[in-house]
């Protein structure tokens, strides 16, 4: 279960709290959520951890900063739950369906949450703002299906599995993973790009690989969006991101980045880095030229992985290794001199504030 | 229940020691004296068994008994919850599953036999209780702590035996329990005698609907507007079974046993509240047939045996509903498995004991592609009786082969004191092992896949036990344990689930019984459980935390009353709080139940009892995700026709 930081929503959010002059994220560096000890870590200034600042749903995947507070996806409960960012308390908490399992969302235009439901295979809209009594979920599309998902085999058309989805401008992306039974691809990787206000299904994009996990997007007005393609389980090693222009929605480049590319975070530099699901590197590449990097070794345990990673804007990068529960913060492709920091139980998402 | 010290061994003569192929002369039926055809009105249908080499003798033993469990309708996982140390886990209502763990260890960490024959687990999910209906078991014997001199792998937290009907009736018996979520439980039996030989053969049927009201939260714990009272669907069960025992003596004290059991169960898998499914079944079968003989040589003592069991199941989601994906899964298991065992005396105060046995076990599953394993196990131990008696010293080791896997051991020692009147301390150090099952192997199953590197997972324990029967009527026994498991197989979470050996933990407590008749008529039993647990793996946020699903408190009480006709019970069950993950930030809370009956003895064998279930109406789940019933109603008629021979 992975997902990625919304790390350009923190800088706006930074942004907006510099106007006000009052930093409401006081001296936090980043906020983890921990997928196996279901609740929130902090990261302070000095590098000190609050560990389970707030416990939230099982298996969280994901957190998003929205104004004052952050939203936590928990996918094992299909629940979210609003946090306030100063008390460290959970305001509201909604369920969104049962069968849901709730993986990746984003904020749309109107401050709304789209999230995928990779069980049910549905896109939902949520509104984070209702009362607890009343229905959050507001509108709910499935996912394409049978031919639609062009299978390999007719006959045997697999599920859309909908895992990670970016907002640009009215339009959502969502990646589909298109499995079957087995969890084994059915068809072409693919992206269904969604018009968020008419809440209809504009367009079908077919990948480069089979497989797709994460999608970023990129430029200052989302002109590209990035979608990292490790493959089917077990990886072969030969993991792709896939460029797709936002204005033809086809795919532009393929950048060959070797490894099982997961979850991603593109920094001021234009540097994208990429969290290795096969193990504990990072991977990487410039966005400019589309070079790619030597992968950088990490997290130092056989069976980990690194599970989310994303710079803070002061040149230090902070990546999460899920299976030894730390967080390693360094300068930007020098993870020789790492601080390595204890969080909770197997960090999943780390949100890092830029500042 | 009955706290039960091991039997004692007595005898002197020549020990022979001889494998199943000869065995299977030694059985030739031979002609019968005058003196052998009055012998064979006292044949016993029971699948007793010898004083196996893991039996040390020091060994501590809970004996639940069906019969001191009330008459109402009783379950399996009743039983076994009546002994200390047993962590019984209830996966959701009448016929759903349940599993059994001892001193800690997980379900699959925890060896189940019944008769002696080892009932497989090939996925590691532990054997589910609910597969074995009560009207099979005439007994539970609980062995805590490593005894896998005999069992092999799989026991690092013990055994818990079950022992099928023993009664010697001359007649027919029947139980009828009828109650909530319209279940209905019955058995009929029958045992007669025929020549030199006696036949026992039960019948059971269970159906219950399941679809008891539960609050759910919803998945949201600060959300209480959502909370809604729901009705548990898709939690049907329909379970048949058959028990056929048959036992022969052949002459020279030389006797025969055959058992056939089969049992079929169909059920719905509600699923975890959150991804229930409508319309998700699990059908399940098995076949065993056991035949064993048993033979007596002067003052030795042999048996050898087969046995040979097929299971059969098939799991399927048709709408996809527990994972998105639709499942269609069918999976056949053939279990063969042969031994031979004898005990030599050795002189007048020792003995010498040798068992041998090979198992084969085949599984038809494709996610596994079809794996097989062959065991060889050979265990040998002694006793040796010094101090006048006072002190018995066991030492013994199991030695075991198992293909893909290599040799693992299983030595103990154990002792056992008299040190005042009917004052016994008992002592025990072992070191037992678990090779990995075909699904931590195998499976290759989406993101779960297994591990062909795994190398077994052990442990070492230790136990001192204290047992008093100085007071008339009345039974105590406390005791101590510790054990240390190391390479436990650990499923990385996270990305992928894939087992590595990662794992270590430390477990320690005390266990206390207390069984009684207080006055006539009034049986009184109880036990307390006292775990403490520690994870040992040396990671973050897990080091020195408690074992998810481990109670620190377990205690139940038990009491039933026959006075007149007259017919009371009641059954009080305290499970502590536990937590459900490793970094011990979420838990379940604590469990009390209290069942309650009463009923009449109607004469001519007949009695009726009306109970009330879950009284308190505590619903707190034994297990995340999984709600389980609240006060339920049943009542149970009984009749019995004839008696013990």
């Amino acid at each position: 279960m992975r997902f990625f930081s919304i790390g350009l929503l923190a800088c706006l959010f930074a942004a907006s709290c510099g106007q006000s002059g009052e930093p409401l994220l006081g001296d936090y560096r980043a906020i983890v959520a921990n997928s196996l000890g279901e609740d929130i870590s902090l990261i302070h200034d000095d590098y000190s951890v609050t560990k389970s600042a707030v416990s939230v749903g099982s298996a969280p995947n994901q957190i998003i900063l929205r104004g004052r507070e952050a939203i936590v996806i928990s996918s094992l409960s299909n629940s979210i739950q609003v946090i306030d960012i100063e008390t460290w308390t959970v305001v509201r908490e909604y369920n969104v369906g049962d069968g849901c399992n709730p993986y990746m969302g984003a904020l749309t235009q109107d401050d709304l949450l789209v999230i995928t439901c990779n069980q049910s295979n549905e896109l939902i809209l949520v509104d984070p703002d209702v009362g607890m009594e009343a229905e959050a979920v507001l509108k709910r599309m499935d996912m394409p299906a049978g031919d639609e998902m062009y299978p390999f085999e007719p006959t045997n058309p697999g599920s859309a599995r909908p895992q990670g989805v970016v907002v640009v401008g009215h339009r959502a992306y969502v990646t589909l993973a298109n499995l079957d039974a087995s969890w084994a691809p059915a068809g072409p990787g693919l992206v269904l790009v969604v018009d968020v206000a008419a809440w209809t299904k504009d367009k079908l994009i077919q990948l480069s690989k089979t497989s797709p996990a994460s999608v970023y997007k990129a430029g200052s007005a989302g002109e590209e969006i990035y979608v990292t393609c490790p493959g089917p389980y077990q990886f072969d090693g030969a993991g792709i991101v896939d460029v797709i222009s936002t204005s033809n929605g086809e795919v532009d480049t393929t950048i060959e980045i070797g490894g099982a590319p997961g979850r991603m975070w593109i920094d001021g530099d234009g540097n994208a880095w990429v969290g290795d699901m096969n193990g504990g590197n990072i991977l990487g590449f410039d966005t400019v030229s589309g070079q790619v990097v030597d992968p950088i070794s990490l997290c130092p345990t056989q069976d980990d992985y690194l599970s989310d990673l994303a710079t803070d804007g002061r040149g230090n990068m902070f990546a999460c290794c899920f299976g030894t529960d730390a967080v390693h913060v360094f300068p930007v492709g020098n993870p020789a001199d790492a601080e390595v920091l204890e969080v909770g139980d197997g960090p999943v998402a780390i949100l890092v504030i830029q500042r | 229940m009955l706290i039960r010290s091991r039997p004692q061994l007595v005898g002197g003569g020549n020990f022979i020691f001889l494998p199943l192929v000869l065995i299977a002369a030694a059985v030739i039926p031979s002609p019968v004296s005058a003196e052998e055809e009055e012998d064979a009105e006292v044949v016993e249908i029971r699948a007793e068994r010898i004083p196996e080499v893991s039996d040390l003798p020091s060994s501590l033993v809970t004996v639940v008994e069906a019969e001191d469990m009330g008459f109402g309708m009783v379950t399996t996982s009743m039983m076994a919850r009546a002994a200390p140390a047993a962590r019984v886990r209830e996966f959701g209502g009448p016929g759903q599953q349940v599993t059994v763990g001892l001193r800690g260890a997980a379900p699959h960490q925890t060896r189940v036999q019944i008769d002696g024959v080892p009932l497989p687990d090939p996925i590691g999910t532990g054997v589910d209780l609910s597969f074995l209906p009560a009207a099979f078991v005439e007994r539970i014997e609980v062995l805590r702590g490593a005894a896998s001199i005999q069992a092999g792998s799989g026991a690092l937290g013990g055994v818990v035996n079950l022992i099928t009907p023993s009664e010697k009736l001359d007649g027919f018996f029947g139980r009828l329990s009828a109650g909530s979520y319209n279940t209905w439980n019955t058995s009929l039996g029958t045992a007669f005698q025929s020549g030199r030989s006696r036949f026992l053969l039960v019948a059971t049927g269970l159906n219950s609907s399941g679809d008891f009201e539960f609050m759910d939260n919803r998945g949201t714990q600060y959300n209480p507007y959502d909370d809604e009272r729901r009705v548990r669907e898709n939690n049907d069960v329909l379970r048949g079974g058959v028990l056929f025992k048959g036992a022969t003596r052949l002459g020279q004290g030389a006797e025969l046993k055959l058992t056939h059991q089969l049992v079929g169960i169909e059920r719905g898998v509600a699923g975890l509240l959150g991804f229930t499914a409508e319309e998700a079944r699990d059908t399940a079968w098995s076949d065993l047939l056991d035949l064993r003989a048993r033979l007596p040589i002067s003052d030795a003592s042999l048996e050898a045996g087969a046995n040979l069991l097929l299971t059969g199941q098939h799991f399927e989601d048709p709408r996809g509903e527990l994972t998105g994906v639709p499942i269609d899964n069918r999976q056949e298991g053939r279990y063969l498995e042969a031994f031979s065992s004898g005990m030599l005396p050795l002189g007048r105060s020792h003995l010498l004991r040798l068992r041998l046995s090979y198992r084969h076990s085949g599984l038809r599953d494709e996610k596994m592609r079809d794996p097989d394993r062959d065991e060889v196990h050979i265990s040998t131990g002694a006793e040796f009786v010094v101090l006048s008696g006072a002190l018995k010293i066991i030492p013994a080791v199991g030695v075991g082969y198992v293909s893909g896997t290599g040799f693992q051991w299983a030595p103990a020692l154990g002792a056992v004191a008299e040190v005042a009147d009917r004052l016994f301390l008992r002592a025990n150090l072992a070191r037992a092992y678990r090779v990995p099952n075909f699904s931590e192997l195998f499976l290759q199953s989406g993101y779960a896949v297994g591990n062909t590197d795994l190398e077994p997972e052990s442990a070492w324990s230790a136990d001192l036990g204290i047992e008093w029967a100085g007071l008339e009527n009345w039974r105590f026994a406390l005791a101590g344990f510790y054990a240390r498991y190391f390479d436990l197989i650990v499923y990385t979470s996270g990305f992928r689930y894939r087992p590595i050996n990662v794992g270590q933990a430390e477990m320690g407590g005390l266990e206390l019984e207390i069984a009684g008749k207080p006055i006539e008529g009034l049986e009184l039993a109880g036990h307390y459980t006292l775990l403490l647990t520690a994870d040992r793996s040396g990671r973050p946020n897990r080091e020195g935390k408690k074992l998810p699903g481990r109670p620190t408190h377990t205690a139940g009480l038990r009491a039933w009353l026959k006075w007149k006709r007259l017919l009371a019970e009641a059954d009080l069950y305290f499970v502590s709080s536990n937590y459900v993950n490793e970094a011990n930030t979420k838990e379940l809370s604590s469990r009390l139940l209290l069942d309650a009956g009463i009923g009449i003895d109607a004469g001519s064998g007949m009695k009726v009892m009306l109970q009330v279930k879950n009284l308190l109406d505590d619903q707190v789940n034994d297990v995340r995700g999984l709600p389980l019933p609240g006060i339920s109603f049943f009542i149970t008629v009984g009749m019995t026709r004839g008696g013990r021979t």
